[in-house]
């Protein structure tokens, strides 16, 4: 496993890979966004329901760059993986640009829905508060100078925040129930839109893999830079 | 095609913001690698 | 004494003495309480609905005022190393620390908040199921507010994120400490105060681990 701990082969797999990656990404963005498109209007949300193809796939983003970030973590305090805190530290933005995307466009969904651009619901509640857990991560990041101090304390952060994560969603669908917010729609998709629906998740996670590793290698890239320039080349 | 028509106020914004700041990302990621690869290059030309 | 009851009477001690930190955040909890109705009003009725959570909200904000400096003072004068090589382990230091700052903020708030409770007309069950929730859900404040404490110990100006940390990890203290109220004032009761009290034993119990995690990691740099 350990095989790809080492930068430079990670810069070579990475390198090999990415022509492809961007490739499938910007195919299935394309194909998803036609699709999302030339779909029949719902029943119930009329032509919005074209928002829930990016809002959707921004929430599920959000979620998922957090649990990478959880797992780097712990990667990196318990094995001291060398990519693991570089790992972290790059999907951390990324993953903040897609909680905010999905609150926004959870906003403009909500809107001919509820009549108001912001409402307490469960999911926008807790969305909200993976806002601030990721920029209080990224701010514990810059504020520590010592790298490698900043690299575990962030570690720490991060898997507190993960531990913390479904208790506050909890406790944010409890609060819901108490003050009864307004529910969700029913989950279920009609099957017309599952096509754009999957197709849009995939490419909303393809391009943040993209996005996410060619940030690891400029971290990679910069990191030989600074220590030829300590060496004083 | 879908007709946007009555939501239109609401569906074109949340694209717009989407394509903006996924296009905003993917411009300052691909600067920043391009930035970093001509650094290196520089320095190990030295 | 116990090395632990003596770290814990050494803190309690320089609390006391560093500008009387319970007394800063009584003062302050009394002024959000006092500013509030001057910010919507003084309808007795919809104050009595706010209370909860507008008390709750002033007391986890006046228990952060004293957070950052729970580990920074002993960090910058040695103490913090001397304290980890003792033969007491950094987890029970960690944990003496805890209750020391729940002592010296999270108790008084808990005292006053009757007092704070009849400014914003809360009827007499609302004022008992406030006292009980600031009383179980204060020591999650201080247990969860020491590992945003320990992680930025080293920063000089670290007190300015430490809010950022931890306040959403509090959101669960507050929704429950704060539901528990308004459950009692609108005649619904809800299990809030479980909730609460299983929160903070969880809290409590947990963080002290975490807190010498990040003590060790800071010294070891």
């Amino acid at each position: 496993m350990f095989r790809y701990a080492n930068p430079a082969q990670f810069m070579r797999l990475s390198g090999a890979v990415l022509p492809w990656l961007a490739a499938a990404t910007v195919l299935t963005l394309g194909v998803g966004l036609y699709w999302s498109f030339t779909v029949p209007p719902d029943y119930q949300q009329g032509s919005t329901v074209t928002i829930l193809f990016i809002h959707v796939p921004a929430d599920l983003v959000a979620m998922g760059a957090y649990a990478a970030i959880a797992v780097a973590s712990f990667f990196s305090l318990v094995w001291r993986h060398p990519l693991a805190d570089v790992a972290a530290r790059t999907a951390a933005p990324l993953g903040a640009l897609f909680t905010a995307l999905g609150l926004i466009t959870g906003s403009l969904w909500g809107k001919p829905m509820w009549g108001t651009y912001w409402v307490w619901d469960a999911r926008l509640t807790s969305f909200l508060l993976l806002l601030f857990l990721y920029l209080g991560y990224s701010a514990l990041w810059n504020a520590i100078d010592d790298e490698v101090r900043a690299a575990r304390a962030a570690a720490i952060l991060a898997l507190v925040g993960a531990v913390n994560l479904p208790i506050i969603h909890f406790s944010v669908v409890w609060w819901n129930t108490l003050h009864q917010g307004e529910s969700i729609l029913s989950g279920k998709i009609a099957a017309v839109y599952l096509w754009p629906f999957f197709t849009m998740m995939l490419g909303y996670s393809l391009l943040f893999a993209l996005l996410w590793i060619i940030r690891i290698r400029t971290e990679i890239v910069n990191r030989r830079a600074r220590s030829l320039m300590q060496v004083g080349t | 095609m879908i007709d946007l028509a009555p939501y239109a106020a609401f569906i074109l914004p949340a694209y717009g913001f989407s394509a903006l700041g996924l296009g905003i990302a993917t411009l300052l990621t691909v600067i920043a690698w391009l930035k970093a690869k001509a650094r290196l290059a520089k320095l190990e030309r030295k | 004494m116990s090395p632990f009851l003596t770290l814990l009477a050494r803190d309690l001690r320089l609390a006391a003495r560093s500008g009387g930190s319970a007394a800063l955040a009584l003062a302050f909890f009394a002024l959000v309480a006092t500013l509030v109705p001057l910010g919507i009003g003084a309808d007795r009725k919809l104050l009595a609905q706010v209370a909860g959570g507008v008390l709750w909200v002033a007391a986890v904000l006046a228990a952060l005022l004293s957070l950052d400096r729970l580990f920074q003072g002993d960090y910058e004068d040695g103490s913090l190393d001397v304290i980890a090589l003792s033969p007491l382990p950094l987890e029970l230091a960690s944990l003496a620390k805890i209750m020391a700052h729940w002592l010296s903020t999270g108790l008084p708030l808990t005292l006053l908040s009757p007092v704070l409770a009849v400014m914003f007309n809360l009827p007499g069950e609302g004022t008992e199921t406030l006292f009980i929730s600031l009383l179980l859900g204060t020591p999650a404040v201080s247990a969860i507010g020491a590992i945003g404490a320990s992680l930025t110990l080293s920063l000089k100006r670290g007190g300015l994120i430490l809010p950022l940390i931890i306040l959403p990890l509090l959101a669960p203290v507050v929704i429950f400490g704060a539901g528990a109220v308004a459950g009692v004032v609108d005649h619904l009761p809800n299990g809030g105060l479980g909730l609460l009290a299983g929160f903070a034993a969880a809290s409590v119990l947990l963080s002290p681990f975490v807190a010498a995690a990040s003590v060790r990691l800071n010294l070891a740099g």
